[in-house]
């Protein structure tokens, strides 16, 4: 029975493995965005005084894909999988490392060192707080996603979203700094999430029960599934204008080294001199009783 | 040093339950800090060594398959879930096939049933359940080397009466099983048919009545065979106690939430966990002095005891040191081959001498050993005899 | 001699009760001394042994007056747990009183609590562990030992903190005749090789009677006489057959043990020679009420019951003996319909019980179970009754004129649990009754029954089968079975062994025969009873011969271990 069940299971995983959803989604170079077409993803470095890294993507597609793609990459934590956002990496920062790189990523990372997430949707001139999981979040074309380190973006959406509306393949890679006022901006968005004027240190009181509130909410959640615990607690606001850079569509993460297989014969040399031992004094034993 | 009998070999004694749990913690806290497969591996097959090597042959020292067993339940468990619940995959990841996906309600859409399960996922999942089996098998293996009555003996004067609670709990328990069974037999010869409410009834009033008399029947004896009578204590010196202890406790419980909450500043957890235990320590200090009371045949605290007891506590503190070290070493990506970070494998691998530095286990004279089993019988003969359906609904006299 | 317990005047009276329990009683117990306490139930025998260590009050409530002293002590001021170097109690259930789970724990945990060195601990342990002959039960599970050895555990246990007074309330009642006798066999060698004072309250007087130094007798009325056993056994309401006999004949002093009632009754032999008792086993009736055939019940690997064929007739009382574990329960089980059955048939009325919904199945058979108890759920006797009358669909008010009948006097809004166990069992009785099964069985109805119990119960038992019941108790009460059973069956390993008229199996092996027959042997008279019948035949009163006794003289302990 089993013998003839495992091709069938074979076939099936091979099905799964190229019949793979996601591979709709495709990360595009910045120019193919416009205000109607593919969806924008910013990710915030500001808080290692590192640039606003924006990648394009095509629909449909997931948060979560655009964020692993283009140059991106995320790193759960173990305790959570991989749908806690622990860490994002983009291949042309620091190496591809992934940023926080002090985080251990093996248990919950504690409140106010978290990735949230932000959303907004064409002509929205705000954030708004994504209250699901990346990997359950579908935006639409002419959308932008925002990941901000410890609080909320320092950005408008307006200042990362693709305001030309060009004929497809006009070429202007070139990271070009945006040159719209941060001060308007942070005007311009007083509706939303506060943009703290706080210090850096503290934070006032109102932003901390409201952070701490949707932490206990969402942090039940997180355990098990894809939610990506959302933390609009703010931690220090630069006052310069926001560094932008585009994304290399076809920039790749670092490859994985698969390492060496030597440790795992060591290792289990020494579990298989211990599994004998073991067999030799159970041995003795019963032969001395 | 071991004692040595005149023919050069250690006298058998039971080790300290103390040392053993104290070993088997340490462990426990090793493989907490790792989700490295080959040290989890490693770790397994030193608890596996060393229960084979120094268990005793009494009912409670067999359990450690069952803690196996256990352990392959909780990977599987843990695997499973990481499947339903389902986790995010990007069009790198490898994946094995797709559950179908169950819409959630959107005010619950937190959770995600199904979708695709990735390669990636399940083995993250099942190097994660690996790490809980470890541990819990640390645990079988303290359950089986250490004589749990005895470790309930070595509790703190203070904390006796819980022992005493929880060792009468355990010897009742089996009365209590087969006072249900009899009850339950005997209501088919009253025919009382009643379901329900009212046949729980016609079970639990003669149950719990049986179970009443039997309860005051032993506070009768345990009084007037002197327990309690340390109860000479001034007030005033068990108010102290009292007060310390509920301090001690509190402080405990800050601390350790301190500790685990780092959005408290960073000066509060230690200092009060420290603070707690040793208000804990006074209370037990002070609850000791006013115990008038012995023990039979004490366990004594040696070398050996030290050995076991540190070499589980040094297991502990390598991983910890290797985890500061190089944390991605303890805690490899998936889909890649893990390494063995030498510190650690080192500190795990001492833990083994356990195995030798603890005394031989006592065992029984080898006439004597098959015995139990056969008494053991007899009396379910006659527990059989005395109400039926006894023998058959277990198999054996509990 | 020192005195070391005393009663001066006490006199005791429960929370709830309007009549004091003992009243005005004075008494002091000599060091040494093997006293017996005497009593019919509810006469106050377990509140007197209580009132020792000072559990009663302390630990029961009430109020006592008078003085209780123990080694000097006054019970007032020191409690049961401050008493405890001096006074060991052993209740009836031992299992109930273990505090640890394995023996050598169990002998330990009291001198734990009196605080004795490790070093000296350890020298009693051994000590009382050769004593009592636990040696090799030394590292095994408290409930794995059997009803004897527990018992021996719990006596030892208090042993080795040394008490000066060791209190036993009816240690042996929970046990089986060969657990009681082991149980029995140790407490005499207590007083004899340690001088240790015993304060006994005890069922089976026979045994332990002619060891004992004085007699406590408790009359019902709260009041207390002592004195030695020989004279006050002549007026006490409870006495052993050996006794009884004693009175009848009128020996001068009453023989206490079956060899010196045998030294002393070669004249009534004499007397009673040529006379049949009274044909006490009825016609035997024609036609079977219950029929098995090839009957088997496993437990397992265990055979329990092995292919007993069996047959009970209407309007006949059976006796099924056997040594613990030889399968009476497993049968009386099958026999219902209620426990397994393996194979083999049952049949009652053409029916077999076991494939009968259970409210048909007591119709036809009916068993009272060893622990009574176990039937009893409701609040009140009335409630009960009200209960049986509905599951039996008969009219309401049966139940209680079953009861009635069995056992006038039982208050409807009583508790059940309440009641002594005597009247408990005729409450279970009635319950069972009310279906008007053809067959009844009973599994140990004697256990826990004084002698008056145990007579009323023969009276009931006697009637049932009168009115056409067929009737089988399983028991080990070699006295009951011969005062009540017209048929004995023994069952050794699961199978028949014996089956024959009571008068002829019971007198065939001495370990089963009754006082009375070994008395009389080889005169077939089984019962006093009997032996008064066939006195008023003869018409002839010659004045008692007196018997010599020697003081000292041991029975031989047939089952001890």
């Amino acid at each position: 029975m089993l013998r003839r069940l495992l091709p069938i299971a074979v076939l099936l995983c091979y099905i799964g493995i190229f019949g793979n959803g996601a591979a709709d989604a495709e990360a595009l170079p910045m120019s193919r965005c416009t205000t109607s077409y593919g969806v924008v993803v910013a990710v915030d470095f500001g808080h290692w005084g590192g640039p606003i890294v924006r990648g394009c993507g095509s629909t449909p597609t997931s948060g979560y894909q655009l964020v692993n793609q283009g140059g991106f990459a995320t790193t759960g934590t173990r305790h959570d999988g991989p749908g806690f956002i622990c860490r994002i990496s983009y291949a042309g920062y620091r190496n591809g490392d992934g940023q926080p790189a002090d985080q251990t990523c093996i248990n919950t990372p504690p409140s106010g060192a978290s990735w949230s997430y932000w959303s907004a949707d064409p002509g929205q001139r705000s954030w708004t707080l994504v209250p699901k999981g990346a990997a359950d979040t579908y935006p639409g074309n002419g959308a932008v996603q925002a990941w901000a380190f410890g609080g909320s973006p320092s950005f408008s959406p307006d200042s990362v979203r693709a305001h030309n509306n060009p004929p497809a393949g006009r070429s202007s890679s070139a990271p070009v700094p945006h040159s719209s006022s941060p001060a308007a901006h942070r005007s311009g968005a007083g509706s939303g999430p506060a943009p703290a004027a706080a210090s850096s240190a503290g934070h006032s009181a109102a932003t901390h029960q409201a952070g701490s509130a949707v932490v206990r909410a969402t942090a039940s959640a997180s355990r098990s599934t894809g939610f990506v615990s959302v933390l609009p607690r703010v931690i220090g606001t630069s006052t310069s204008p926001p560094n932008i850079v585009d994304a290399q569509a076809d920039a790749s993460t670092r490859p994985r080294s698969s390492g060496s297989a030597w440790p795992v014969v060591v290792g289990g040399g020494f579990v298989l001199a211990l599994a004998g031992l073991a067999g030799f004094t159970v041995r003795q034993r019963r032969r001395a009783g | 040093m071991p004692v040595r009998a005149p023919g050069g070999r250690r006298l058998p004694r039971g080790l300290h339950p103390v040392a053993w749990w104290l070993w088997a913690g340490g462990l426990a806290v090793a493989a907490s800090r790792t989700s490295n497969p080959v040290l989890l591996a490693l770790l397994l097959a030193v608890l596996g060594y060393v229960v084979s090597a120094r268990r005793t042959e009494a009912a409670w020292a067999r359990g450690f398959k069952y803690y196996l067993w256990f352990a392959l339940i909780v990977v599987g468990v843990r695997v499973l879930f990481r499947s339903v619940f389902g986790t995010p995959v990007t069009s790198a990841d490898h994946v094995l096939f797709s559950l179908p996906r169950l819409p959630m309600p959107s005010w619950y859409a937190g959770v995600q049933l199904g979708g695709p399960v990735s390669l990636e996922a399940t083995l993250a999942a099942a190097l994660d359940g690996l790490r809980l089996a470890c541990i819990l098998c640390c645990v079988g293996a303290a359950n089986s080397l250490a004589n749990p009555k005895r470790a309930l003996r070595v509790l703190p004067g203070a904390l006796y009466e819980l022992g005493v609670a929880v060792t009468v709990s355990i010897s009742v328990a089996p009365q209590l099983i087969d006072s249900v069974q009899r009850v339950h037999r005997a209501r088919r010869l009253r025919a009382g048919g009643r379901s329900g409410l009212r046949g729980l009834r016609s079970v639990a009033v003669p149950v719990l009545a049986d179970a009443l008399a039997r309860s005051l029947q032993l506070a009768a004896a345990m009084d007037s065979r002197g327990y309690g009578r340390a109860g000479t204590a001034s007030r005033a010196s068990r108010r102290l106690t009292a007060g310390l202890l509920l301090r001690g406790m509190f402080g405990l419980a800050a601390g350790t939430y301190g500790l685990l909450d780092s959005s408290l500043p960073g000066g509060f957890g230690l200092p009060v966990l420290l603070a707690g235990a040793s208000l804990c320590c006074g209370g037990l200090l002070a609850g000791n002095r006013r115990l008038g009371r012995t023990s039979y045949r004490p366990d004594p605290w040696r070398a050996p005891e030290w050995l076991v007891s540190g070499s589980g506590l040094l297991a502990a503190g390598g991983v910890i040191l290797a985890g500061r070290l190089q944390p991605e070493a303890l805690n490899p990506v998936p889909l890649s081959w893990p390494p063995l970070p030498p510190l650690a494998a080192v500190a795990i691998l001492l833990a083994a001498t356990a195995g030798i530095a603890a005394p031989p286990p006592v065992r029984l004279p080898a006439a004597n050993r098959r015995e139990p089993a056969e008494r053991r019988s007899e009396r379910a003969e006659e527990l059989a005899e005395e109400r039926p359906g006894y023998a058959m609904s277990d198999g054996t006299a509990p | 001699m020192t005195c070391i317990v005393r009663f001066e005047r006490v006199s005791l009276t429960y929370a709830d009760a309007t009549e004091p329990v003992l009243r005005e009683v004075t008494l002091s117990i000599d060091e040494g001394e093997l006293c017996l306490v005497v009593g019919p139930t509810g006469a106050g025998k377990s509140s007197l042994l209580g009132a020792v260590n000072g559990l009663v009050p302390h630990f029961t409530g009430g109020t006592l007056a008078g003085r209780v002293t123990v080694a000097g002590l006054d019970t007032a001021r020191h409690r049961p747990r401050e008493l405890a170097e001096y006074v060991g109690v052993v209740g009836q259930d031992p299992l109930a009183g273990f505090v640890t789970d394995t023996v050598e724990q169990e002998l330990a945990y009291g001198m734990e609590q009196l605080a004795v060195p490790a070093a000296t601990m350890r020298k009693r342990v051994e000590e009382t562990l050769d004593l009592l002959g636990l040696a090799e039960l030394r590292d095994r599970p408290l409930h794995e030992l059997s009803g004897g050895q527990q018992q021996r555990v719990a006596i030892g246990s208090v042993l080795t903190a040394h008490p000066r007074v060791l209190v036993l309330d009816e240690p042996t009642s929970a046990l089986d005749p060969t657990a009681a006798e082991e149980v029995l066999a140790t407490i005499t060698r207590l007083v004899h090789d340690l001088g240790i004072t015993v304060l006994l309250a005890e069922h089976r007087l026979e045994r332990v009677v002619q060891y004992a130094d004085r007699l406590v007798y408790l009359g019902g009325d709260g009041s207390v006489t002592d004195g030695p056993p020989a004279e006050l056994f002549r007026h006490t309401s409870v006495a052993p057959p050996v006794v009884e006999l004693g009175r009848l004949a009128g020996w001068q002093p009453l023989p206490l043990s079956v060899r010196d009632a045998r030294r002393a009754a070669a004249g009534l032999r004499d007397r009673l020679a040529g006379h049949q008792p009274a044909a006490a086993v009825p016609p035997i009736t024609e036609g079977e009420s219950l029929r098995a055939r090839r009957l088997v019940v496993r437990h397992g690997e265990l055979v329990a019951v092995r292919e007993v064929d069996l047959a009970l007739r209407p309007g006949q009382v059976s006796a099924l003996m056997g040594r613990n574990g030889s399968g009476k329960s497993s049968l009386l089980w099958a026999l219902q319909g209620a426990g397994p059955r393996q194979a083999g048939t049952v049949s009652v009325r053409g029916a077999d019980p076991k494939r009968l919904p259970a409210a048909e199945a007591r119709r036809l058979v009916g068993l009272v179970p060893q622990t009574p108890t176990d039937l009893l759920y409701l609040d009140t006797v009335a409630a009960e009754l009200a209960e049986a009358d509905r599951e039996s669909g008969r009219p309401a008010g049966s139940a209680r004129t079953i009861l009635d009948r069995l056992a006038a006097g039982i208050a409807g809004e009583q508790h059940p649990r309440d009641l002594s166990a005597g009247q408990q069992l005729s409450l279970v009785l009635a319950v069972q009754l009310t279906a008007a099964p053809d067959v009844l069985l009973l599994d140990e109805p004697t256990r826990g029954l004084d002698y008056q119990a145990k007579q009323a119960l023969l009276g009931i038992l006697r009637g049932l089968a009168d009115a056409g019941h067929s009737v089988l108790v399983a028991t080990h009460d070699v006295e009951f079975v011969a005062a009540a059973a017209d048929r004995v069956l023994v069952l050794a390993e699961g199978e028949l062994v014996a089956d024959g008229p009571a008068s002829e199996v019971v007198v065939a092996s001495p370990a089963f025969a009754p006082q009375t027959a070994k008395i009389l042997s080889p005169l077939p008279f089984l019962t006093v009873p009997q032996v008064a019948v066939a006195l008023a035949e003869t018409a002839e009163t010659s004045a008692a011969e007196t018997g010599t006794s020697d003081a000292g003289t041991a029975e031989p302990f047939g089952g001890r271990r």
